[in-house]
């Protein structure tokens, strides 16, 4: 194995290696992490570039679809296995076992066109929200560690069975998306594009069910900020944001720049 | 409660991997529906086969697209969609959104069962002597096309019109052809090492003007 072998990446995200040269890939793909993160990516890509050719099939297609499904079993989750292609799912050769644990951290930017409701309770007005997981800037080696730990969180978040989302925008601009899994236990607010506070001040976020409950502060100093919610954005009806003086209010002392409608668990 | 502020990492972080993080992938979900579709695959990993008829209708127009270009056929390309989404529904408890976004899943078995289905059925002298459509896609093949691309599409299609010519001639017919770099080098009589950086290149050129425009 030469280091030749990663410039097969490319071809192979186009499913342009030979038969004998895509098994050898996908055996690399088990040893190279690396590799594994850019066949990721670059299948973002491609997937966009097929969106160019979109094109409408007959109806008969989806009622043929949706009858054989009806009749046909779902395989079960299965431990994964790396170095073993998938004969019938490529997917598959670029899966990772579950022990590797925070090795894959997709950074996931998931973009709306912009459409502006009406204020209010109301969620998934317009987002445009970078869930960077892994991405992380950090200015200390202590945080490091706690990036890396949010970064799996996150993801786990995204990747439950019972994931829920509502977004909505702030008053100033930004955008914030609610993340919760009642299943794993986790909730996560993401905010993006907020403006950076004076001195003295900060972002709040509460949960509110009869009462705004402090729900962590925040100061984001560059596009996103992921907060994690406590256990009450299970039961609350509300997410909300507001300016607090630096250290953060037991109650809010301002009006709510950002509300949305928890997700419904 | 601590937070963390984010610095949101274009793709070119790919190509210098920072030492103090492990796990940067960038990936860009083109739909605009991504975040909906995200919670459709957690009901479809329950058995959901109402949420995968959601997923068919989001999804469809892409998966039957990519796989008529790749084949030409239109019987042919319905029953490969058939077999695409027989296979999503299959494996939805495999699909895992940290290897990617649901749109990426559907488009990686499309693309591989198109390329399987168009090699299997033509013999190797017959793909030889095929006559390769020149046509880029960036000439839609139907001119109401254009009204019909979206917001998503303009992005992809102006990062495909800037790559080098020679660089978007190897990755169509590749991609688009389904052909191998050595039938790309052939039909465009180079050597294969200059496909291989040809398509290289062009790929990483998109991924870029891909992941900055976000």
């Amino acid at each position: 194995m030469n280091a030749a072998v990663h410039t097969n990446v490319y071809a192979y995200v186009a499913d342009a290696l030979t038969p004998a040269e895509h098994e050898d890939f996908a055996a690399h793909l088990a040893t190279c992490a690396d590799c594994r993160r850019e066949v990721a990516g670059l299948r973002e890509v491609t997937a966009q570039m097929s969106g160019l050719v979109a094109a409408e099939p007959s109806e008969s297609v989806r009622s043929s679809v949706l009858a054989s499904i009806a009749t046909t079993p779902q395989d079960a989750a299965e431990p994964t296995r790396t170095g073993v292609p998938h004969p019938a799912n490529p997917w598959l050769d670029n899966r990772v076992s579950h022990d590797a644990g925070d090795e894959l951290a997709p950074v996931i930017s998931i973009r709306r066109s912009f459409g502006v409701r009406a204020a209010g309770l109301v969620a998934a007005a317009a987002v445009a929200v970078a869930l960077a997981v892994g991405g992380w800037a950090v200015e200390t080696q202590q945080t490091a560690r706690q990036a890396a730990a949010q970064t799996q969180q996150l993801t786990r978040l995204l990747g439950s069975s019972d994931v829920r989302i509502a977004s909505g925008t702030f008053t100033n601009g930004g955008t914030g998306t609610v993340v919760t899994s009642a299943r794993s236990h986790q909730a996560m607010l993401v905010a993006s594009g907020l403006p950076a506070l004076p001195d003295g001040k900060v972002y709040e976020a509460w949960t509110i069910q009869k009462e705004a409950v402090p729900a962590g502060t925040f100061s984001p100093s560059a596009s996103s900020s992921v907060v994690p919610l406590p256990r009450s954005a299970f039961t609350a009806k509300i997410v909300a944001v507001t300016v607090e003086p630096a250290g953060g209010s037991l109650q809010p002392t301002t009006p709510a720049i950002f509300t949305v409608s928890a997700p419904a668990s | 409660m601590s937070t963390m502020a984010l610095d949101h990492r274009g793709f070119s972080a790919l190509a210098r991997p920072r030492v103090w993080l492990r796990g940067t992938v960038v990936l860009m979900a083109s739909s605009t529906q991504s975040v909906e579709l995200v919670e459709l695959m957690a009901r479809i990993r329950g058995g959901d086969q109402q949420a995968f008829a959601s997923l068919y209708d989001a999804t469809s127009r892409n998966v039957f697209g990519i796989v008529l270009r790749v084949l030409r056929d239109r019987a042919q390309s319905e029953e490969v969609t058939q077999e695409v989404y027989l296979e999503a529904w299959r494996s939805a408890q495999r699909f895992d959104v940290r290897l990617g976004s649901p749109t990426a899943w559907l488009n990686t078995i499309a693309h591989r069962k198109a390329v399987d289905r168009v090699r299997s059925s033509e013999r190797s002298t017959q793909r030889e002597q095929r006559h390769f459509r020149a046509e880029s896609v960036l000439t839609p093949d139907d001119p109401s096309e254009l009204a019909a691309i979206q917001d998503d599409g303009r992005r992809v299609r102006a990062a495909l019109r800037r790559l080098p010519a020679a660089q978007r001639a190897a990755l169509e017919l590749a991609y688009y052809g389904g052909r191998t770099q050595a039938e790309v080098a052939a039909a465009l009589e180079i050597p294969l090492g200059t496909v291989k950086t040809r398509m290289r290149d062009a790929m990483k050129r998109l991924r870029k003007q891909l992941g900055d425009s976000s």
